[in-house]
C-alpha cells in the first residue's frame, strides 16, 4: 500500500475509533492566542475589559481525540480562552460589577484526512449574556492542516541494524550503540521536518502516529478558531457604535 | 577534531552545573511575553577557520538552523501579549561530519523599549557520534544532519532553561 494511502486509512481509523490515548496533558498555551497573531486590541467600548468566561466545554468525542478526558482538557481550554481575551484587552476582572458572561462550546471536530496529513475544522459556539452581549459573535471557526512528519533519512537506522548483525556474528551485543544510532536517525528526521516551516494554518506534526497527527491538528485548529473570535471582536461594529454614543452632544447655541 | 571533542566533553559533563543556574526571568514575567523574533550574532573568534570551506558552510547553515529551531520551539509558548526578541550570541562553535557543538548566550529583550529582561548564559547544543570508533565510522558514512540535530538540541536546552521554575 503506498505510504499516503496508508496514512489516510490510519487517520480515518484514528478519527473513527478515537479513545483516550496516552498523551501529555494539553497545555493552555498551545490553544492561546498570543500577541504573535497581531489581532487588534480592544478599543474603548462595551467589550473592553468586560468579558468573563463562565464555562468552556468540549464534545465528548473531542476530548477523546485530544487524548484525555473532558474533565482534564476543559480547564485548559477555559484558561486558554481567558488568556487570549486578556492578551487583547477583553477579559473582565473577576470582580467586575457588570460583565458580559461568555460560554464556549467546541463542536465535534470535522476531520478530513488527505495524502499529506489531515485537515481539522474547529468551530466554537459562543453564548454571551449581559449588556453588550449582542456585540459578541455567536460562532468562530478555523481549519488547520497538520502534515505528517517525513521519515526519509533512514540510512542511520540501516547502519544500526548492520551493526547489530555484524557484531552478533562475532558474538558481541552492541545494544547501547544501536539505540544511540536510532536516536540519531530520529533526530535527523526531526531536523529535516523543521526545514518544512510553518504558517498560521499549517505545520508538521511532531508525532507521526495517526492519533498524534489528529491531536496536533485539533489543538491548532482550536487555537486558530480562538484567534478568529479575537479578530471578530476587534472588527465588530459595537465598539465604534459605543464610541459614537459616548460623545456628548455639543451644547445648543443660546437662543437669541 | 580535538576542539570538537573538547567542546562535546564539556557539554556532556557540565549540564548539571548549567541547569543549576537560576532562571533570570520570573514565571509571572515569562507568562506575559511571546517571542516575536529571534536574532543571532556571532562573537566566536573564528578568524583561523574562515578559509576552511567546510567551516564556512557549517557556520552559514548553523546560523539559519539555530534561529529557525528556536523560533519553532517558542512559536506557541509563552503565549502572552508583550513581544520579546531572543538575541542569541554564539561564542563557541565547532562542527564536522562526526559531530557538532555550539554554545551561546541568549538575551531576552523587550521589543517595545529594547530593555534586556534577562540572559540565559552558556546555552549549549551538540550532536556527537556515539559507540566509539565504530560509531564515528558509521556516522561518517551515513552523514546525519549534524547541524540540524545540534540546532534542535540547542533549542531544547534553551527551552529547558526558560521553563525552569527557579
Amino acid at each position: 500500500m503506498p505510504r499516503s494511502r496508508a496514512l489516510v486509512a490510519g487517520l480515518l481509523a484514528a478519527a473513527l475509533t478515537a479513545g483516550p490515548a496516552a498523551a501529555a496533558p494539553v497545555s493552555a498555551d498551545l490553544m492561546t492566542v498570543s500577541g504573535r497573531f497581531e489581532a487588534p486590541k480592544a478599543v474603548e467600548g462595551p467589550l473592553k475589559g468586560r468579558i468573563l468566561v463562565t464555562a468552556a466545554s468540549l464534545a465528548p468525542a473531542n476530548a477523546d481525540l485530544l487524548g484525555d478526558g473532558a474533565g482534564k482538557i476543559e480547564p485548559s481550554l477555559k484558561g486558554a480562552v481567558e488568556a487570549s481575551l486578556r492578551n487583547f484587552g477583553y477579559l473582565a476582572a473577576a470582580d467586575h460589577a457588570d460583565p458580559i458572561r461568555l460560554t464556549v462550546q467546541v463542536d465535534p471536530y470535522e476531520v478530513t484526512p488527505d495524502p499529506e496529513g489531515v485537515f481539522v475544522v474547529a468551530r466554537l459556539h459562543l453564548t454571551a449574556t449581559g449588556g453588550g452581549a449582542d456585540c459578541v459573535p455567536t460562532t468562530a471557526e478555523a481549519r488547520y492542516h497538520a502534515l505528517a512528519p517525513m521519515k526519509a533519512l533512514n540510512k542511520q537506522k540501516a547502519a544500526a541494524w548492520m551493526q547489530v548483525i555484524g557484531l552478533a556474528a562475532v558474538g558481541l551485543m552492541p545494544m547501547p550503540g544501536v539505540f544511540q544510532e536510532m536516536g540519531t536517525a530520529s533526530a535527523s528526521d526531526r531536523a529535516a521536518n523543521d526545514r518544512r516551516g510553518r504558517t498560521e494554518s499549517q505545520s508538521v506534526s511532531p508525532d507521526g502516529s495517526p492519533k498524534g497527527i489528529l491531536r496536533y491538528a485539533a489543538i491548532n485548529a482550536t487555537q486558530i478558531a480562538s484567534a478568529d473570535l479575537i479578530r471578530q471582536l476587534g472588527k465588530g461594529a459595537c465598539p465604534t457604535r459605543a464610541q459614537v454614543a459616548d460623545v456628548t452632544p455639543p451644547p445648543a447655541p443660546p437662543a437669541n | 577534531m580535538k576542539r570538537l571533542f573538547a567542546a562535546v566533553a564539556v557539554a556532556t559533563l557540565l549540564p548539571a552545573a548549567a541547569l543549576a543556574a537560576p532562571n533570570p526571568l520570573a514565571a509571572e514575567l515569562r507568562q506575559t511575553m511571546f517571542v516575536k523574533d529571534v536574532e543571532l550574532t556571532w562573537s566566536f573568534d573564528d578568524a583561523k577557520f574562515t578559509d576552511e570551506a567546510s567551516y564556512v558552510a557549517y557556520k552559514a547553515d548553523a546560523q539559519q538552523r539555530i534561529k529557525a529551531a528556536v523560533a519553532s520551539t517558542f512559536a506557541n509558548s509563552p503565549a502572552g501579549s508583550e513581544p520579546v526578541v531572543f538575541k542569541i550570541d554564539v561564542n563557541q562553535f565547532s562542527c564536522a561530519s562526526t559531530g557538532c557543538s555550539v554554545r551561546a548566550d541568549v538575551a531576552v529583550v523587550q521589543q517595545s523599549d529594547g530593555k534586556e529582561l534577562g540572559v540565559y548564559h552558556k546555552v549549549r547544543g551538540f550532536q556527537v557520534a556515539s559507540g566509539g570508533l565504530l560509531g564515528v565510522a558509521i556516522q561518517a558514512a551515513t552523514k546525519p544532519d549534524v547541524v540540524g540535530i545540534t540546532a534542535a538540541n540547542f533549542a531544547g536546552t534553551l527551552r529547558g532553561k526558560f521553563d525552569a521554575k527557579k
